[in-house]
């Protein structure tokens, strides 16, 4: 397929194997999009291995180390990707970290590093793509990775479902205000994905729980492949979704359905 | 004589929910808010601005936790209508007032065995008369109309609600009729 032929995309957080970002830079790549893959400076040599193997199918790509909580080297990450790649067209903020804890529990240093990633690294990389769409001048496409926490609450994660509700708050604020740039501004909402991200969680911990629980997802009783995700992204990256911002798609198996 | 949190609600509302929470309240009480959030262009906010606001976020998240560890019997969050509908020029407000939606939420589950209820309120725009046109009930909510409702949840009468998002908007967040924002960006 074709439909991002000629395009350039960013996906942060994209270098680890099993996680939604690079699912998401597959499935704009197998649309013809150029992708910037973004992850922390201590995943580059995961990240390197991806590029090297989408570049040995053609794809323009390329990996760029940056912390997304850090708004210097966002803004610098968006200078040279562009530099790179040409002008962004789509960005994905996808970044993420969880932990699990009650309220009570929850240290000062978990809430700092939750928020710093998720969202004021969401609130980084959507205001500097923002930004730059809105110079260039020819729209864009902003995709948030929020989650099934941005519609219930989960015990235990508070502070990362705070965050995925303030993603949607948040997105809903830009599709409001980007609209008269051109830039559509939409968030995907992933359930279970078997993701590094979700290694430590209890949900997990022995192979018989992880059944137990994915069991009662309605699709298949199964995970997402973060490729599903990807292509939910390439949804709201193209033409089909031109008509479509501030907009929620779920993509969970079904999962929060009926618990809601 | 209950005991009476209130952090990061802004005055006059802040004020408001002290004076008639001192007057009323029966049970321990936490009442934290976002303080109060710049209006201005998403594109124009600047790294202040947002770190200011995270801060904010974070102290009400430190207050609702003092307030489960503590064992107050309410705990009451105040977002802002953005949260529920987003306005233009109220990017911030939304954010925050979204954080703590979840925050709240969850708490109220990890609280409910302990008896404590954990409720959100999303007021209005506070005394702007900017608003009056798009609010239904024809004015901008008073820091009263806030306080009243905070006056509730901590009351007795209120036990068996928990988890709610309750805004106190004069209908403004349900309405499509007048709904653009009149905060100059």
């Amino acid at each position: 397929m074709t439909r991002l032929e000629g395009k350039v995309a960013l996906v942060t957080g994209a270098a680890r194997a099993r996680g939604i970002g690079r699912g998401m830079v597959q499935a704009l790549a197998d649309e013809g999009a150029a992708v910037a893959v973004n992850d922390i400076a201590s995943a580059e040599a995961e990240g390197q291995e991806f590029v090297d193997a989408l570049r040995a199918t053609g794809v323009r790509a390329g990996f760029y180390a940056a912390d997304v909580s850090r708004r210097d080297q966002v803004d610098a990450l968006i200078a040279a990707v562009e530099a790179d790649l040409g002008g962004l067209d789509i960005v994905c903020s996808n970044a993420g970290v969880a932990d699990w804890q009650t309220v009570a529990e929850t240290t000062d240093a978990a809430f700092d590093r939750i928020v710093s990633v998720n969202l004021t690294g969401a609130f980084n990389v959507g205001q500097a793509a923002a930004r730059a769409m809105a110079a260039r001048g020819a729209g864009g496409r902003i995709i948030f990775t929020s989650s099934v926490h941005a519609q219930m609450g989960f015990a235990t994660m508070s502070v990362y479902g705070a965050t995925k509700s303030g993603i949607r708050a948040l997105c809903e604020t830009m599709a409001v205000e980007l609209a008269p740039h051109g830039i559509r501004v939409n968030h995907i909402g992933p359930g279970w994905v078997l993701s590094q991200l979700n290694d430590a969680s209890p949900a997990l911990e022995t192979e018989e729980i992880t059944r137990a629980n994915l069991a009662t997802i309605p699709i298949e009783g199964r995970a997402a492949d973060p490729y599903e995700l990807g292509r939910a992204a390439v949804y709201f990256a193209s033409a089909d979704g031109d008509y479509v911002t501030g907009a929620y798609l779920r993509v969970d198996g079904g999962f929060v359905v009926g618990k809601y | 004589m209950a005991h009476v949190t209130v952090i990061g609600v802004p005055d006059p509302t802040g004020a408001a929910i002290e004076r008639i929470l001192d007057e009323r309240a029966t049970l321990d009480t936490t009442v934290a808010g976002t303080g109060d959030q710049p209006q201005k262009a998403f594109l124009d906010i600047t790294q202040a601005d947002w770190d200011a606001t995270v801060e904010a976020v974070k102290d009400a998240f430190l207050a609702t936790r003092a307030a489960a560890l503590r064992g107050d019997a309410r705990i009451i969050l105040v977002s802002s209508a953005p949260a529920v509908r987003p306005v233009h020029g109220a990017a911030l407000a939304a954010t925050a007032g979204a954080f703590l939606h979840t925050i709240g939420q969850v708490a109220a589950v990890e609280l409910g065995p302990t008896g404590t209820t954990v409720n959100v309120v999303a007021p209005g725009f506070v005394g702007d008369a900017r608003f009056d046109a798009g609010v239904p009930l024809g004015r901008a909510p008073s820091a009263e109309d806030v306080a009243e409702v905070c006056a509730f949840l901590a009351s007795a009468a209120a036990g068996y609600v928990s988890g709610a998002i309750l805004p106190v908007d004069g209908a403004f967040t349900v309405t499509k009729s007048e709904g653009g924002s009149p905060i100059p960006t």
